[in-house]
């Protein structure tokens, strides 16, 4: 058996609230690739996170080669030659490959200011050449495809005399035949001695590549398995949702209205993020729509919502064919948008919440000149949302910014209660909030679509969604691959889908 | 406590403290001065400051959205050569030689819709060909300032017979103020008025704090932006029509300069150059601090060549104040 | 093989929109030759160059400032602060009103004193600037506008001490050598400031491509955070590039003064508008991280072509703001149009990219 390079042990993590890794172990051995998998938020990237001094770790202990070691910051990471391929490539695309490769440290002609750019090219593109990589060092990062992209990020992690890479889902928006050259890269790497700590969330890639995997659930180690080939996807995947289901966590309402069709969608599509995405959704029902994150759930809706193109597609609101060009349109065919992202799209954090909460709908507070706002009106309106919907702030005047996050996600819910849409598509309603505003907000839902509205509701955590929604559609790389109406509807049969296994 | 909030939210600090910096510098220039507090003395700073203040009410809703229009000195300077030629010049060159005798309200019309114009063309090339404000503004600055050389041949337009109605806009009085200080007066009020109370008002800050949120909450905000430029363009013409009145002559190269001044008003005003908030009041204040400034160390005998250390200076100071009150809000 | 066919296509549209502002000058040149009999002689070209090397020396370092994501706007003035500097410190200087020998106790430097104190001392407010900036996080535009009224106002003062007090709008005049040559002499028959733009282009294409300190340039204006976890100091490359650039318009402002053998306190109105316009025709983006020396030069010549073939073609001189206006605006919104399609081409893929990012 191969020497352990590294051991993480009794990882622990604290965010404000939450216990994001609990007392984890995890060890490398030398030339091995080691899969991390497990839910959406399970830790997998708190704990890769830690590893790369982006986070401070609160207890545990790290030994590298057998000594103890602490990680503060990211360069003490690159000393002790851990390398992280981050989802978010770190590529300046207009600078060359060589360029990049050496960025911050380009070596100097010996006794001169001028960059020695033989040593540059000759350097990478050998680095290049060793790895079998059909890549000129000197082109641009600019035209070049996401998944050649993706191997200069390794070749750039390699320059810095990596032993130990990290790669979180580098496979997530490769197409086959570059996952394929990814792949022997990593066989290549292995082959070198080189670790590669591989987070995916593609369940078929482990039996290609792994040697062995870990499973986390909740920011608790599952179990790490040494003998991959002997475990099916089904004992996997029972693995990472293995929760014992509580019975209050069953919303036992119905108020769906089968007859009334309020939005309907037909073979929506956007060239290489999602194809003919068909859903419908009644008066008084929750849609949950849930898939692993990368899936195209966030970039459906956006193109309802009009606010990202579509290459093709029909659009039926109250059986009505409508075409929707921007969200003003939108929003007059009665369709909100409660976004992931509530700091960049959802709300303006530097404006009141009265002004948020108006902000889509201030025409109804004009004057018969339909020029000035009626302050008075507005005012009424908005302290009624803050009652009703128990908004913690200490005036309808107060920025934005300064709520909790579980009172902005309000505001940003009150923006559309109060521009009187019927259809809500809400994108991970809860997430960054505590328990007690997540609550509230099952309960908001509860009486919006009692009140006749139907909300389409996007989240990563299967309990939400088995909890709240009437009917489930699973999207998996863009694609539909199933509806699961809420009798039939388990985790484990969602992460099936989720995974296409 | 509600009403206090509210303070904060809309007018913002920087308003605020512009206000007791112009005031702790008028009561200092009382004391400091006889010849402060004179009619004449209060008149003159009233007519300087209405043209640049007009137009830095304009540059406020822009700078509010993110933005940024240099062109507007030389909008201004080409405004008032249009409406000067249209009334009937004496100049033999230029392109506008011969416009001749239009009736002062259609010349004046004539006058703001050609700068509005130009201002929309400005807010074009920002929102749909995406240039970058300065540069596309600049573009046209020089543009602009081309037209009103070619079109006056590079001389003053001066008019061939006396246009009464026409010069009381520049020189006129009603009661004891100067008709340009109503007019800015006037125009301030508006504006303000529009920041705070309308829609188009919140649109402008929402959109120059979080250009997504917006789009997102079903804002046009390539029609918002739009409107601004035009708006500003207007202003200018407005502006231009104003200080050809009140010089009873228009010249190509007037305005030179006004971009900057204006800018700097607004900034001194506590309006943000990265967008989001900002309050005519404060522009206001910033203006009269600018002009305060000058007459005041005019009146003290300071040589007008340390005008120029000031106005840097106080620019320099205004900002570090405002991001030092902001950085200390969160 | 039809990949290889969309690739010429593709090559060919891009050579269209990158040398665009190119093709224009050539243009324009070729008709102007036909206009005017004399364009293409060779005492013209020389004065083409020689009217651009003012602007040119600055172009070049307003190319860094930009290339890096700022903006400088204080040029026009530290030029004027550079010129009096230098004049003010060279030893002898008449005023318009006659010979008054710069009776001035303070001051006498020998001439390279005299010149390194024109490029330092603007260099020392253009680091003040950068200071500002990456210090106290304020937007390059508005601490370089107050830096615009700080310099000029220096510079009236300094005049007005040096010439003890005579009041604004002092002139110096003055007679030395060594100076006048600077900007009227000839070296190997080619004139002096010519030989400054040259070497300014040289050596800041040497810097922007061959130093880890050009190259840094480039990784900050593509992305200030990337470039800092690569080990980059920002903030530093940003104070020197404002310095840089303060010094550089020292230098164009000691070109000027020599040439018209005075500093007027007005000098350099407005040309860091000139100055800037030419770095954005050249091609360099105004958000930074883009940006070619030699497109900046092809910004500079056609800005000087205008100018000098509308002069020479007894245009007046008014059309040259409307056709330069509009030549910028043209350039930019072309290469606007063209990064936007570059972006459309990656977009469905970065968005995708983007979704996938927020993991966790």
């Amino acid at each position: 058996m191969a020497e352990t390079i590294l051991e993480m042990k009794k990882i622990k993590k604290h965010f404000p609230g939450v216990l994001a890794l609990n007392e984890v172990d995890f060890d490398l051995r030398k030339g091995e690739v080691h899969v991390l998998i497990g839910e959406n938020g399970a830790g997998k990237s708190t704990l890769i996170k830690i590893l790369s001094g982006v986070y401070k770790v609160d207890g545990g202990e790290i030994f590298i080669d057998g000594k103890k070691r602490t990680i503060t910051c990211p360069n003490d990471a690159k000393t002790l030659g851990i390398g992280v391929i981050y989802q978010e490539l770190s590529l300046l695309p207009l600078l060359t490959v060589g360029e990049n490769l050496f960025l911050g440290q380009l070596p100097h002609k010996p006794h001169t200011f001028a960059v020695d750019w033989k040593r540059v090219y000759g350097e990478s593109q050998q680095f290049l050449d060793k790895l079998g990589l059909p890549i000129n060092s000197r082109e641009t990062v600019k035209g070049m495809g996401i998944g050649r992209q993706q191997m200069i990020e390794v070749v750039k992690v390699l320059a810095s005399n990596a032993r130990i890479i990290i790669m979180d889902e580098p496979t997530s928006s490769l197409s086959d035949r570059e996952i394929e050259r990814l792949f022997s890269m990593i066989q290549m790497l292995k082959g070198k001695g080189i670790s590669i700590i591989y987070i995916s969330h593609r369940l078929n890639e482990l039996w290609k590549i792994g040697d062995r995997v870990t499973v986390l659930k909740d920011g608790c180690l599952v179990k790490t398995i040494d003998d991959i080939d002997g475990i099916t996807s089904d004992e996997l995947v029972s693995l990472m949702v293995g929760r014992k289901f509580e019975d209050s966590f069953a919303r036992a309402d119905n108020y769906c209205d089968r007859n009334i069709e309020t939005l309907r969608v037909e073979n929506l599509t956007r060239d290489r993020v999602f194809e003919n995405i068909s859903l419908v959704a009644h008066k008084g029902e929750i849609v949950g729509i849930a898939g692993l994150v990368g899936a195209g759930r966030t970039e459906v809706v956006s193109a309802i919502f009009g606010v990202d193109r579509c290459d093709g597609g029909k659009v039926f609101v109250n059986g009505e064919q409508i075409a929707i060009k921007s969200p003003k349109d939108a929003i007059k065919y009665g369709i909100g948008l409660v976004p992931e992202d509530r700091k960049e799209k959802g709300l303006v954090l530097r404006m009141s919440v009265k002004d948020n909460v108006t902000l889509a709908s201030l025409e109804q507070f004009m004057d018969k000149l339909g020029l000035v706002v009626n302050f008075v009106q507005e005012r009424k309106k908005v302290q009624s949302f803050i009652d009703d919907l128990r908004i913690k702030t200490p005036g309808i005047n107060q920025v934005v910014v300064n709520l909790s996050g579980g009172n902005q996600q309000k505001v940003a819910i009150a923006k559309w209660l109060c521009s009187h849409v019927h259809i809500l598509i809400m994108d991970e309603p809860t997430r960054g909030i505590d328990v007690g505003a997540k609550e509230e907000v099952y309960q908001l839902m509860n009486e919006l679509v009692k009140n006749g509205a139907t909300i389409i509701m996007i989240s990563s955590e299967l309990p939400e969604i088995l909890r709240m929604s009437d009917r489930i559609y699973v999207l998996h790389e863009g694609k539909v691959t199933g509806e699961l109406s809420r009798a039939e509807a388990t985790e484990e049969k969602i992460m099936h889908l989720a995974w296409n296994s | 406590m509600e009403h206090n909030g509210k303070k904060r939210g809309r007018i913002g600090i920087g308003g605020l403290y512009a206000y007791f910096f112009l005031g702790a510098l008028i009561l200092i220039m009382i004391f400091a001065s006889d010849a402060f507090l004179t009619p004449y003395n209060l008149y003159n700073l009233l007519s300087t400051a209405a043209i640049k203040g007009i137009l830095a009410c304009g540059m406020t809703f822009i700078i509010i959205t993110g933005g940024i229009d240099i062109s507007v000195g030389s909008n201004l300077a080409f405004g008032g050569i249009l409406v000067a030629a249209l009334l009937g010049s004496t100049n033999a060159t230029g392109l506008f030689a011969h416009l001749g005798n239009v009736p002062v309200p259609l010349a004046m019309l004539i006058g703001v819709l050609a700068c509005s114009l130009i201002g929309f063309c400005n807010g074009f090339m920002v929102t749909k060909l995406r240039i970058p404000p300065f540069i596309a503004t600049m573009g046209m600055m020089q543009i602009t300032r081309g037209l009103s050389y070619i079109c006056s041949g590079g001389f003053a337009v001066t008019f061939k017979k006396d246009i009464p109605s026409f010069q009381w806009i520049g020189s006129g009085k009603i009661g004891a103020v100067p008709s340009i200080a109503i007019f800015f007066i006037v125009i301030a009020v508006i504006f303000g008025y529009i920041l705070k109370f309308t829609s188009y008002g919140r649109f402008l800050c929402a959109i120059g704090n979080n250009e997504v949120a917006s789009r997102f909450s079903g804002i046009n905000v390539n029609k918002i932006k739009m409107l601004a430029y035009t708006t500003l363009g207007t202003l200018a013409g407005l502006g231009g029509i104003i200080l050809t009145a009140r010089l009873n002559s228009a010249t190509p190269d007037a305005g030179m300069g006004y971009e900057l001044d204006c800018i700097t008003a607004v900034v001194i005003g506590g309006t943000s150059l990265s967008g989001g908030k900002g309050t005519i009041a404060g522009t206001v204040a910033g203006i009269f601090i600018m002009v305060v400034l000058a007459t005041s160390l005019n009146l003290l005998g300071v040589q007008s060549i340390y005008q120029y250390l000031s106005k840097g200076l106080i620019l320099l100071i205004a900002v570090l104040i405002d991001s030092y009150l902001n950085r200390r809000r969160g | 093989m039809h990949d290889l066919k969309a690739i010429k296509i593709k090559e060919l549209e891009d050579f269209f929109f990158k040398k665009i502002v190119f093709c224009i000058l050539i243009v324009f040149s070729a008709v102007l030759c036909f206009i005017v009999p004399n364009f293409l002689s060779w005492q013209n070209l020389l004065n083409i160059a020689i009217s651009c090397s003012v602007n040119g020396v600055m172009a070049c370092g307003m190319a860094f400032v930009i290339i890096s994501g700022g903006i400088d706007i204080s040029i026009g003035s530290l030029l004027a602060l550079g010129s009096a500097v230098c004049v003010g410190t060279l030893g002898i200087a008449t005023s318009g009103r006659g010979i008054v020998p710069n009776l001035s106790p303070y001051v006498s430097f020998p001439w390279p004193m005299a010149m390194l104190a024109g490029i330092a001392v603007p260099a020392l407010l253009g680091s003040v600037s950068g200071l500002f900036i990456t210090r106290m996080k304020l937007q390059p535009f508005i601490v370089t506008l107050a830096m615009q009224s700080i310099a000029r106002g220096l510079t009236y003062i300094f005049g007005d001490f040096m010439m003890h007090e005579m009041g604004q709008g002092t002139i110096m005049v003055y007679y030395h050598p060594v100076f006048n040559t600077i900007g009227n002499g000839r070296l190997l028959g080619i004139p002096i400031p010519i030989l400054f733009f040259l070497g300014a282009i040289l050596v800041s294409s040497l810097i922007l491509n061959s130093t880890s300190y050009g190259r840094a340039l480039y990784a900050i204006g593509g992305n200030e955070e990337i470039s800092n976890l690569a080990g980059i100091n920002v903030k530093k490359i940003k104070v020197i590039t404002y310095a840089v650039m303060g010094g550089v318009a020292g230098l164009a402002g000691i070109l000027l003064a020599s040439r018209l053998s005075a500093s007027t306190p007005l000098a350099g109105l407005n040309y860091e508008m000139d100055v800037i316009a030419a770095v954005a025709i050249g091609g360099v983006s105004m958000t930074g991280g883009y940006g070619k020396l030699a497109g900046v030069v092809v910004g500079v010549f056609l800005l000087g072509v205008i100018t000098n073939g509308l002069n020479m073609a007894n245009v007046p001189s008014f059309y040259q703001y409307v056709i330069k206006g509009m030549i910028l605006i043209f350039a930019v919104a072309l290469d606007t149009y063209y990064k936007g399609r570059l972006e459309m081409e990656k977009g469905s893929i970065s968005s995708r990219r983007g979704a996938s990012s927020r993991s966790n």
